[in-house]
């Protein structure tokens, strides 16, 4: 298993996109790291050198590398606190929506019937309203905070992880060798654990790493309307918006988190995209005859 | 000239370990109209790439590295469009169009190949299908509608159409009962022999083989062992491996006690053994097979590649 | 001296429901299997012939128990296990199926799908590679091929594996489903060899499902012609080679070509351009087929009838009046 996963790896970072995803990741966690360690400055500090241009030097010791923002804040500080709140917020969601997708899309493919019939249409209620509209209205009702946001897109999220899972199950539970398991007396939970979830396991994680830049990219877009992180937090979406209004005069708050955001997408996509292509039957299993 | 004239062809595919052999040097012939010439073997024998290379049809990953195929003296690759080679393919349901009526497909060929307008080609695919024993009205009907037998013929109707010089067929009953196999059997030979169009049979069923061909060629690993007549082949057969096969089959005929077994697996391509490629498990070889290649050695109108021989 | 009948069915049908597609009412029934009376006694082997369409794949899903019967009664060892397979007979009865490409999981080693049947009904884990090792050995396979994966295997190679898998638990009885139709000549022979080998060292009882008549004729001991979900005809191996009674056997043993060409082969080629699946409803099965039809076939079915000691037929032709 373990000489799979390493040879897995090895020939995913081949793959060019991959490996440009995981350098600006590496790049950015390792900012975000030494910043929340080593950065003189907090990220709620208020201070009257309000909208100092990037690279000012003041009293401390390290330069206002960004800028400072409409209430003296650091803004490269801040913008690397958010990287570290938003991923794992983002994690947060892609774990419990998949977690939850995963189990309905189980049992709703190996079961069928009636839990089948009930669980997708319930699957089909949330499918069919907008995402942002559905999560604005739950995160609304809940109240605005950024716990909240991340249950509101959560439940928006489970559809696509259930039906994905639910039909790899359909396609895999028809296979002779689940019939076979069947007849070698298997009860279904370990048909399911042992034959059915290691085929669901690679299209699921390839989902997964896809769907973590959605998820980043709603809770920045619920805080930014001002239904997720609320201040002083230092979130991209709220960063972005509070500096909204003073962008004429003082462009580097808005866009350096905005540029944060952009890389860690991105690099989340190249990664998912090279990992997609990767489980393609491009993989060809070979034909080797072992005498 | 000569229906099918192969000289030393020789064909290598593309893997991920690099390009391997998989037709070896391959001399073959077919010398009169309503001939019907057999290549009989085991998967993995090259059989269905032969298959290819004689109609044409080798895919991108494949590579012809020596020798020549030549239909009536014209060589198969170098003019796509002179030589007429029609291929029968083993599986009828993925070689037909699901969307299209078996009469618009068939009808489609005179379109296209020959100019005709859509009602010619119409009533020419007319004829075709009653020629393979379809009546009419099965020209709007969908390929899933029909079975394995009828679909089969379908594409034997395709085939015929393009008015071929030469047919290959690829295990075209494999996939079909008996009863259906021995209708389309019949059928293929009837068209040969009133056609007057040569065929290229290539099956792993050596009864089949008694039955339809004319002439026998055996492969194994990419050669061609033995090659004869078919009353030669099964009257006396030289090769082992022919000799092996022909004792490893049940029979309906007779009562057997025990079915010979050949030990071990045939080689994959790029892992041939040196020497002969049957040594390994050949029950009569000798020190020779081992490190020397066997080459042809005549025998009566055909020939042998066997060091008992040489 | 006859042995025990281990395995019995008496009237075993299989239904399938076909519904309308709006409102869901049944409109008729794919009757796949249609009414089996059968005895295998221990140590023989059945062969059961049919083609595409015939049943017999779905029989012997229903007598390994993976699918329900509609109705009738299936025995073992005296046994009613037609609803309900008693906890002492479990891994008694196993199946080997016809696709060695497919039966194993391309994820698991060997191994692992060696030891399920085994650690599914509580065996030690350690016990079971234990006895996987003694069953690959007995399969003509070693135990170096317990860490491999299936692709590295070669397709005799997979289906010695599947034959092992069912081997372990030890059974008395066991179904295979055309175990040689996806395999070379020379690798059936192999396996067959195989096959016969290991049902003496183990007294095995065989049902040996398979559309090639030849196959059937080497390995059985008494052969059923199955059509339509009913059996046409039974005897023992010889006779129905030398004496087939009902229209359809024939009809099979003239379709079969042997490797002999000084053979004047005539293959008798059923009327009109049918399918295997053209079956008569209302009477005969074969009815439509028959060229020997008569008023009664399209209005009765024919009664399995034992024509001579071992040799039953289901045809109005040996019917009498």
């Amino acid at each position: 298993m373990v000489s799979a996963l390493v040879s897995a790896v090895k020939d995913l970072l081949m793959v060019m996109r991959v490996r440009y995803g995981i350098l600006i990741l590496t790049v950015l966690t390792i900012s975000s790291l030494y910043t929340i360690l080593f950065s003189p400055f907090e990220y709620d500090k208020i201070s009257y050198n309000v909208h100092l241009p990037p690279l000012s030097h003041t009293a401390s010791t390290w330069p206002h590398i960004f800028g400072t923002d409409n209430l003296g804040r650091d803004v490269f500080t801040r913008t690397f606190y958010a990287f570290a709140l938003d991923i794992s917020c983002g994690l947060t969601i892609v774990a419990l929506s998949g977690l939850i997708g995963l189990v309905v899309g189980l049992v709703s493919g190996y079961l069928g019937g009636i839990a089948d019939a009930v669980l997708m249409r319930l699957m089909d209620i949330v499918i069919s309203i907008p995402g942002f509209m559905l999560a604005i209205a739950i995160a609304a009702v809940l109240g605005p905070n950024i716990v909240n946001a991340i249950m509101a897109v959560a439940i928006v999220t489970v559809p696509v992880y259930a039906r994905l899972v639910r039909s790899v199950v359909l396609s895999t539970k028809e296979s002779l060798f689940v019939l076979a398991a069947r007849e070698a007396g298997l009860s279904s939970v370990r048909i399911i654990a042992r034959h059915i979830l290691p085929h669901v396991i690679p299209i699921f994680i390839t989902q997964a790493t896809m769907e973590l830049s959605n998820a980043i990219i709603y809770i920045a877009a619920l805080s930014f309307i001002g239904l997720g992180a609320q201040e002083p937090t230092p979130e991209w979406g709220l960063m972005i918006s509070t500096a909204r209004r003073y962008i004429r005069e003082a462009w580097w708050p808005a866009v350096f988190p905005g540029l944060a955001m952009f890389l860690t997408v991105l690099s989340f996509n190249l990664i998912g995209d090279g990992l997609r292509d990767y489980m393609d039957p491009k993989k060809r299993l070979s034909m080797k005859v072992v005498e | 000239m000569k229906p099918l004239e192969v000289r030393g062809l020789t064909i290598e595919y593309l893997t991920h370990r690099g390009w391997a052999e998989v037709v070896s040097e391959v001399d073959l012939d077919i010398n009169e109209r309503n001939e019907i010439l057999a290549i009989v073997g085991e998967s993995g024998c090259g059989k269905t790439t032969l298959g290819l290379a004689i109609a044409g049809l080798l895919p991108p990953n494949a590579r012809k590295v020596h020798g020549y195929v030549k239909v009536f003296g014209k060589d198969v690759n170098s003019n796509f469009n002179s030589v007429k080679v029609s291929m029968i393919f083993q599986d009828a349901l993925t070689s037909l169009n699901p969307l299209l009526t078996v009469g618009e497909q068939i009808a489609e060929i005179y379109v296209h190949h020959f100019g005709m307008n859509k009602k010619e080609a119409f009533e020419e695919a007319k004829k075709r299908l009653n020629e393979v024993g379809l009546p009419a009205s099965y020209m709007n009907k969908y390929p899933h509608e029909l079975s394995g037998g009828q679909r089969q013929r379908v594409l034997i109707a395709m085939a015929i159409a393009l008015k071929p010089e030469l047919i290959v067929a690829d295990e075209p009953t494999t996939a079909l009962d008996v009863t259906t196999q021995a209708m389309v059997l019949n059928l293929l030979k009837s068209i040969v022999k009133s056609k007057s169009i040569p065929m290229v049979y290539i099956t792993h069923d050596l009864a089949l083989v008694a039955h339809i061909a004319d002439k026998v060629a055996v492969m194994y690993a990419g050669q061609v062992v033995e090659y004869c007549e078919k009353h030669t082949l099964f009257k006396d057969p030289k090769h082992p491996y022919t000799q092996a096969l022909l004792s490893s089959l049940p029979r309906v005929d007779t009562e057997l006690s025990e079915l010979q077994t050949i030990r071990g697996e045939p080689p994959l391509p790029g892992s041939f053994p040196k020497g002969c490629r049957f040594s390994p498990r050949c029950p009569k070889a000798f020190s020779m097979c081992f490190a020397e290649k066997p080459a042809i050695k005549g025998v009566g109108s055909g020939y042998v590649r066997c060091h008992l021989y040489g | 001296m006859a042995s025990a009948v281990l395995v019995k069915t008496l009237g075993l049908k299989k239904y399938y429901e076909v519904r309308s597609k709006f409102l869901k009412r049944i409109v008729g029934y794919v009757k796949a299997v249609d009414g089996i009376d059968m005895e295998i006694r221990k140590g023989e082997t059945l062969g059961l012939v049919g083609e595409s369409g015939s049943g017999k794949s779905t029989l012997g899903l229903v007598l390994a128990k993976l699918i329900e019967p509609t109705d009738g009664r299936y025995m073992f060892s005296g046994i009613d296990i037609t609803w309900k397979l008693p906890r002492a007979l479990r891994g008694k009865i196993r199946i080997v199926f016809q696709d060695p490409y497919s039966a194993l999981n391309p994820r698991l080693k060997i191994k692992e799908s060696l030891v399920e049947p085994l650690t599914s009904q509580g065996f030690d884990k350690k016990e079971a590679v234990e006895r996987a090792v003694e069953y690959l050995k007995l399969v003509g396979l070693s135990d170096e091929h317990l860490e491999v994966y299936p692709h590295m295997l070669s397709g005799g190679q997979r289906q010695r594996v599947v034959i092992a898998r069912a081997l372990i638990t030890e059974p008395e009885f066991m179904i295979l489903d055309e175990p040689t139709s996806m395999l070379d000549v020379s690798t059936q022979a192999q396996i067959l060899e195989l096959l016969k080998d290991i049902k003496a060292k183990k007294n095995l009882t065989y049902l040996f499902i398979t559309h090639n008549l030849a196959v059937a004729r080497y390995i059985s001991d008494t052969i059923a012609i199955m059509f339509a979900g009913q059996i046409m005809e039974i005897a023992n191996k010889s006779t129905i080679f030398t004496n087939p009674l009902h229209p359809y056997t024939k009809s099979l043993l003239s379709a079969y070509p042997p490797p002999d060409p000084t053979f004047r082969w005539l293959p008798e080629i059923p009327e009109g351009i049918g399918n295997a699946y053209d079956r008569y409803e209302h009477g005969c099965r074969y009815a439509e087929r028959c060229s020997l039809r008569r008023d009664v076939c399209l209005k009765l079915v024919p009664e399995l009838i034992e024509v001579e000691k071992g040799h039953s037929v289901r045809c109005h032709l040996y019917i009498k009046k």
